[in-house]
This record gives structure tokens, sequence and C-alpha cells, in this order.
């Protein structure tokens, strides 16, 4: 009898899907926006001309990842090693909510409560993917002041929990488990941080 | 669109995509592709609103033009794909969503489990034990009669229970 509970509990579980509230909004602004052509022959046309330019894409960056491991740069420090290509793991999804103080994580569970924003627009992902995979890090970054938790989900490891932060039109990352703080792009702060404040407006953390 | 009915639509599409969009990646295991046919779904919704005539549940109402929506993708794929082994049928080895992984091993494994069953069974389990919905509102978004949705499920538990089984012992905690 408890098994069969304990099923019926995983199907509950699976009732409840989180999804993008920024993808959520870009769905709707997109039906209301289109108006609807007679769709089958150019839909099935541009579903084939999406995937083959997703082949060909997939095709040229296998081709240049070969040749990096094969022929790694030794140029400056943005070479890679075989390693750390292999070590780095795509960011798939994050969760952003503020801070309650500067020591505790608030993202532990029921990530799809009010106040938690769920992110997987696709320059945010690329952002964070460069800020923490890259080697960004600073030294005499400023402290922790008024800052969100931000729980970083990848494909194939274990998530990642970090502080983020603002100052002066800077945004740092720390991760929980280690000590060094990563900065984000000059050049990309300022989206990030816009990013931000529209989901504070939306959300209200 | 009269503002009346832009607003009218708004409402359901606040109301009902988050579910709609959590029943198409049930089905079809890729969050991109429900993004997508959650869209051509409130598409679908915005052109044929006025001709809900209640005589369901709205949402029943929804996640039948959601299902037609769905099964009208994997016939595409299918008529795509050279080789098929299963009718219509998602691979199951393909990894679950991030949304589903983080739910826990348990979600993880039991999600597994039903896209490993054929099709109609997948449909079933998805309506009956995860979306809750009773006989005779699956009966209606599938368009079969009420005794098949029951006998459906029925083998489809044992079809699940069976599969869970097979993929191991972890699994025995959830059966």
């Amino acid at each position: 009898m408890k098994k069969s509970f304990e099923l019926e509990d995983s199907f509950k579980s699976l009732s409840h899907i989180p999804r993008s509230e920024i993808q959520k909004r870009k769905t709707y602004n997109t039906i209301v926006r289109i108006e609807r052509p007679d769709r089958p022959v150019h839909y099935i046309a541009r579903n084939w001309t999406g995937s083959l330019l997703t082949f060909v894409m997939i095709l040229v960056c296998s081709a240049y990842l070969l040749t990096e491991i094969k022929n790694p740069s030794q140029e400056g420090a943005a070479a890679l090693n075989t390693a750390e290509i292999y070590a780095a793991s795509e960011i798939v999804i994050t969760y952003l909510t503020k801070s309650d103080s500067a020591d505790h994580f608030n993202l532990h569970a029921n990530l799809t409560r009010k106040g938690v924003s769920i992110i997987d627009e696709a320059s945010w992902l690329a952002t964070m993917n460069e800020t923490i995979n890259g080697r960004n890090s600073v030294k005499n970054a400023p402290d922790l002041e008024d800052g969100y938790d931000l729980l970083l989900i990848y494909e194939g490891r274990k998530p990642d929990k970090c502080k983020l932060w603002i100052s002066e039109g800077n945004v740092y990352i720390q991760r929980m488990k280690e000590q060094r703080v990563y900065k984000v792009e000059a050049s990309k702060a300022g989206k990030v941080i816009s990013m931000i404040e529209d989901m504070e407006k939306q959300i209200q953390f | 669109m009269s503002d009346h009915y832009s607003i009218h639509f708004q409402k359901v599409y606040e109301e009902y995509s988050d579910k709609v969009y959590g029943y198409l990646l049930l089905l079809t295991g890729k969050k991109e592709v429900a993004e997508d046919l959650t869209q051509e779904t409130f598409l679908r919704v915005y052109k044929h609103i006025h001709q809900f005539n209640g005589e369901s549940q709205i949402f029943t109402w929804l996640v039948k033009i959601a299902r037609n929506v769905a099964i009208d993708h994997l016939r595409r794929g299918r008529r795509l794909r050279f080789f098929s082994l299963d009718k219509f049928s998602i691979e199951s080895c393909q990894p679950s969503p991030v949304e589903i992984i983080v739910k826990g091993e348990k979600t993880s494994l039991l999600y597994k489990g039903i896209k490993a069953l054929k099709l109609s069974y997948q449909e079933v389990l998805i309506l009956r034990k995860i979306k809750e919905f009773s006989i005779r509102e699956t009966a209606l978004i599938l368009g079969w009669s009420e005794s098949k949705v029951k006998i459906t499920t029925s083998r489809a538990m044992a079809a699940l229970k069976k599969e869970l089984k097979r993929r191991g012992e972890i699994i025995e905690e959830i059966i």
C-alpha cells in the first residue's frame, strides 16, 4: 500500500513543471503579433531549413573543436587544454532570488515558489557560462551587499550554488564552495543588470 | 480582434499556458519543442476561442487542442525519420528534461519508465495519473470511449510497473 502511495506521489511531482517566465512572455508576444499565414508548406520547409542549418552548424563546430583539440592554441591565457574543454559543462537553466544574507543560500527547495525567477534565456545563459567557465576572476571584489542567490543547473553534473551581486555597474558572481569571485564581462554587465531589474519588477523578489 | 477578445485570451493564456506547456513537455520530452507547441496551441486557441461552447472545462478543451498539435508534430517527425522502431514514439534513451531531473532521481526514473511505453500508454498515464483528468475528460481529449480509457489505464499501469522493475532495483522503492 505504501509503495502504491509513493508511486502516486511521484506522479503528482510530475504534474507541476517549471517554465521560464521570460519564455512565457516571448511566446505570448509572438502569438499576439503573428497574423498566421497559410502554414503547412511553409512550416515544413522552414523545419527542413532549420534542421539543415543545425546540421551544418554541428558539423562546423565539431570540425573546429577537433582542430582545437588536436592543435591547441598556445597564444595567451585564453588557450584551452583538452582537459579544460571536457571539464566545462553547459549551464542549461538558472534560478534567481533575493538573498536573505551573505552566508545563507535560499534556493534549496521549492524552486517554483513565488519570488524565484527561472531563467533560461539564451544570452543570460551564455553570459553565465562565460563568466563561470571562463577564468575572469577578480581579486579585489567589493563586499557582497543586497545580493541574489543564483542556482546554476548543468547538463550532466551537480548544480552550482552561487551568490550574485551588483556594485557600481559591475556584476560579480561567487560559488558558495569557493572563495574566488568572477566578474561578468563589462560589455555584458549592463544587460544582466537590466534583466535582473525587469525580473524584480515582474516577480517582486 | 477586439480588446475584449484580446483580454479574454490573455487571461486564458496567463492561467493555463504553464499547465499546457507542462503537458506538452511530458509528451515530447524537449522543452524547446514544448514551448513551440504551446505557441502553436495558443495560436489555434486565439483563432477559435469563440468556438469554445462550454461543454467541457476550458482546460480540457485546451489540452485536447494541445494533444492534436503534439500528435501532428510527432507525425511530422516520423515522416522525416527514415528508420523508426515504434510508431510515433519518442526515443526513450533521450535524456530527461532538466525540469524533471531537478525533481529528483525517483521522479526522473518514473518519467523515463513512462517514456519507454508505447504512445497510447504514455498519453493515458499523463492524462489520468499525472494531470489527474477524470475518465470522462480523458475520453474527450483522446477521442476514446470511457471503457477504452479504463482498460488502457489499467494495462498502462501494469506495463509501467513491469518497465520500472526491468529498469533496476532502485526503482523498486517507488513501485
